[in-house]
This record gives C-alpha cells, structure tokens and sequence, in this order.
C-alpha cells in the first residue's frame, strides 16, 4: 500500500505553476474579468466557477508533495470524505440564486466567493485520489444528480430567481446545467460500459478472463492431498499477488 | 489507526455546512434575494429614506411629509412596455377601491420614477393622465443618482438593464404603515392582500387630524 503522504503537499516548495494559478486566479478578480464574467448567468455558472475550481486543484496539482506531513493529518484526510463534504458544501452553497446575487452586487462576498470555490478545488485535488472507487462511482452519481437539480429548477423556474440576471439568462443557464449533467453522465459511464484503453493491461477486463486466470496453484513442496491444505496454497493470480 | 479521526473530521464538516446553508437562507426559508427582502422585511419593518423626490411641477416630495397615511409604494419607468403598466392597472384598481381612505387622507398611493433620463416631468405628468391619477395618487420621480440608490436601498429594490432599453426590476406593491415604516412587499397579483393590509393599517393607525376631523 502506497504511503497516503505521498499526496501530502509541501506549500514552502518553489512551484512556478502554483503563482501561474494564483495569478489567474488574481486575474479573474479584477473587475474588468469580473464584469465580463459575471454579465451573464450562463458565463458565471459555466465559466467562472468552474475556472476557480480548476485553478484550486492546479494550486494542489503544481506544488511537490513531501512525504511528513504527520500522522494526524493523514488520518484525518482518510478516504477524502471530509475533503469532498467541504467541496460538496461550498459548491451548492454558491449556486444558491440569493448567494449568487449577493456575490455579484458586493465584492467582500464575491471575495469569499472566489476563495471558497478555489478552496474546493483544492479540496477535491486533496481527496479524490484518496477516495475508494465504489465510493468515487456515488460521488459522480450525486454530481449528476445535483447538476440536473439544479438544471432543472433553474430551466423550469416560474420567474426570476436571481434579482441580477434576466428569465431568459436564467432558462438558458438552466439548460447548459441539464446539458453538462448529461455530459458528465455519459463521460462516467462509458469506460465502465464500453472498456477504456486506459484500463491496465495486467487486470483481468470481463469475468471469463477472472475465471481463466484463477485457477488453483499447488505448490508441490508441501504435502497437497489434504482438503483443508488445498484450501490454504490457493491463491488468485489476479492483481499479480502469487502464493505465499 | 485513529480511523475514527477522519469520520469525525466529515461529521464536523457536514455538520457546519448545516448551519452554513441554515444561516445563508434564514432557516432554509429564503434562497432567493427577493424572499430574503421580503422575510426581512416583515420581520423588521424598514424607515423610509430622507432623499426627496420631485412629482411633475418640480415641488419636493419627502417620506416624513407624507407620515401619518398607510402608503402604497411602487417602482415604475414611465418608458417601460409590460411590467409598469400592469402596475399602473393594479394602483388604478387599488385608487378605485381606497376611494373612501384616500378621500380621508389615510392613505396615499407613491409611485416612484426610477428612470433618471426618461421620467422627465412631462412623461410623469403624461402618465398620470394615462392612468386617471387622482390627487392622492402621487406619481414623483429620483432627481439624483443619490436619491434613486437611497431609495432602492430602502425597499431592496434591484433594477438591471433588459437588453432592449428597459429595465428589470421587483414590480411589487410595497405597503408602509403610518409611522414611516416599510411592513409588507406584496407580488402584483396579490393586490387584494396589500389593498386588505392598508385598509387595516389605516383603520388601526388613524393620523391625529383625522381622529379631529371625526
């Protein structure tokens, strides 16, 4: 098992992609890419949050990792859980329509705004390759789910929800959401359904091959006629562990 | 190996983004900026703003000289297609209705020009004609970049261009009681809420000349 420090990251490190990201980030900040970004509904949601994600992960993603970072820690970011419930949190708490308001019309909220969902993009850089496949499969079905939510009340909405964006921009806003969310159902569930070519090549890729490669190993040295004996010398080949 | 330390760390987490989205939508009560106006609204009604606002002949219009009436407050732009004349429709109907409280100067209706180059003294004066405003029924407009964001302050009024040369803003009908405070926003549709409201408020609260008129 790979040590989870590996993913522990050292912030004193000299990392020249960690100030590119930082100065994008302070880029997006300035009002002209404010007003630019934040003139539509469809450009905030679809552009400029996803950026500042993006750019949190690349803060993560760009800085060397050390393998000290402590124990407590470690123990404490197991699994990603707490990581993804922080991200999980600020990004729904920011498609709120009364927070994005609030984000547009005051800068100390927009403030907050762009560190928090950097911050969760940090977050989510921290703790996905921490987190357990068959949980990563619930994370992506909630993404999906919370995306079309969204999506939907946003497209099916009777009137305006946010006082500084116009109906239609809100319709279409809702669309692009049901759009992505589909998008991203797709792009999921293909390399489990169609194969990837990314798939490693040692792993088994349906079950006959499972059942062709776990054949019973016998190691003739010991005495291999009892039951209970077999039992204990046979061993799977799968994920190239061999007999002891 | 202190497993227990990063369930903990989720549990917190969760825990505080509970009371995050508990606090950011007043008790999973108000998601949008005009639910949270309103709820704020009612729970602790606003004063009026000091700006003056001048009506069609230029004179001055300001909140305290209208204390002591139930107002009716809306926002309108004398150019606007859709939304204002709806309004305009609905104040009609409440100058019908109020006719006995008006006449009795315990309420007045406002109207409030927001437009700052198209609400010229002549397109109020033109519009309180459309609209057969009466002399309770004041149509004034915001002279001053100043006093239009006082008086959208006020009542958490947020006007955005339209894209076709209008604007877009909360068309409500927002009801102040005779101390100068603003106490209910009402949706256009509802009018007989706000009209019922008023009626109270002027029952309860009669202003001091009209108890020596009785």
């Amino acid at each position: 098992m790979p040590s989870p420090c590996a993913e522990c990251i050292d912030l004193r490190a000299a990392a020249p992609g960690r100030w590119i990201a930082l100065g994008l980030w302070a880029l997006l900040l300035t009002p002209p890419a404010r007003s630019l970004l934040e003139s539509s509904m469809v450009l905030q949601l679809m552009v400029q949050y996803p950026a500042l994600v993006l750019l949190g992960a690349m803060v993560v993603w760009t800085t060397p990792r050390r393998r000290a970072l402590g124990r407590g820690v470690d123990a404490l970011l197991r699994g990603g859980a707490a990581g993804l419930a922080v991200a999980a949190i600020l990004l729904m708490l920011w498609m709120l329509p009364r927070l994005v308001d609030a984000a547009v019309l005051d800068f100390r909220v927009a403030l907050l705004k762009f560190v928090s969902l950097s911050a969760s993009g940090a977050a989510l850089a921290l703790s996905w390759p921490r987190c357990p496949p068959l949980a990563r499969v619930v994370v992506h079905v909630e993404v999906i789910a919370t995306l079309a939510r969204f999506g939907w009340g946003f497209a099916e909405a009777p009137q305006r929800l946010c006082a500084v964006y116009l109906f239609d921009d809100q319709l279409r806003t809702g669309i692009a959401l049901l759009i992505v969310a589909a998008a991203y159902a797709v792009i999921a569930a293909w390399a489990p359904l169609f194969g990837s070519p990314r798939w490693p090549a040692h792993l088994p890729r349906n079950n006959a091959q499972v059942r062709r490669h776990a054949q019973p190993v016998r190691t003739p040295a010991l005495d291999g006629s009892g039951a209970a004996s077999r039992r204990n010398t046979v061993r799977s080949v799968v994920g190239g562990t061999t007999g002891t | 190996m202190m497993r227990w330390l990063s369930w903990l760390a989720t549990t917190l987490v969760l825990f505080s983004g509970g009371v995050v989205f508990w606090q950011a939508t007043d008790g999973f009560a108000a998601f949008t900026t005009e639910t949270a106006r309103r709820l704020e609204i009612a729970r602790s009604p606003r004063p009026l703003p000091t700006a003056a606002l001048l009506d069609p002949h230029g004179s001055e219009i300001r909140a305290r000289d209208l204390a002591g009436r139930v107002l009716i407050v809306d926002f309108i732009y004398t150019a606007c297609p859709a939304v204002c004349s709806q309004l305009g429709g609905t104040f009609g109907t409440l100058q019908r209705e109020l006719n006995d409280e008006l006449r009795h100067d315990r309420v007045k209706l406002l109207s409030v020009a927001f437009d700052l180059e198209r609400d010229t003294p002549a397109a109020l004066a033109h519009y309180r004609r459309s609209h057969r405003a009466g002399t309770d029924w004041i149509v004034a407009r915001t002279p001053s970049e100043q006093a239009r964001a006082a008086w959208f302050r006020a009542f958490g009024v947020i006007a955005i261009p339209d894209g076709l040369g209008g604007f877009t803003h909360n068309a409500t009908l927002n009801v102040v009681d005779a101390r100068g405070r603003l106490v209910a926003v009402f949706d256009v549709e509802q009018w007989p809420a706000a009209l019922e409201l008023a009626r109270t408020l002027a029952q309860r609260e009669l202003p001091f000349h009209a108890l020596a008129l009785r």
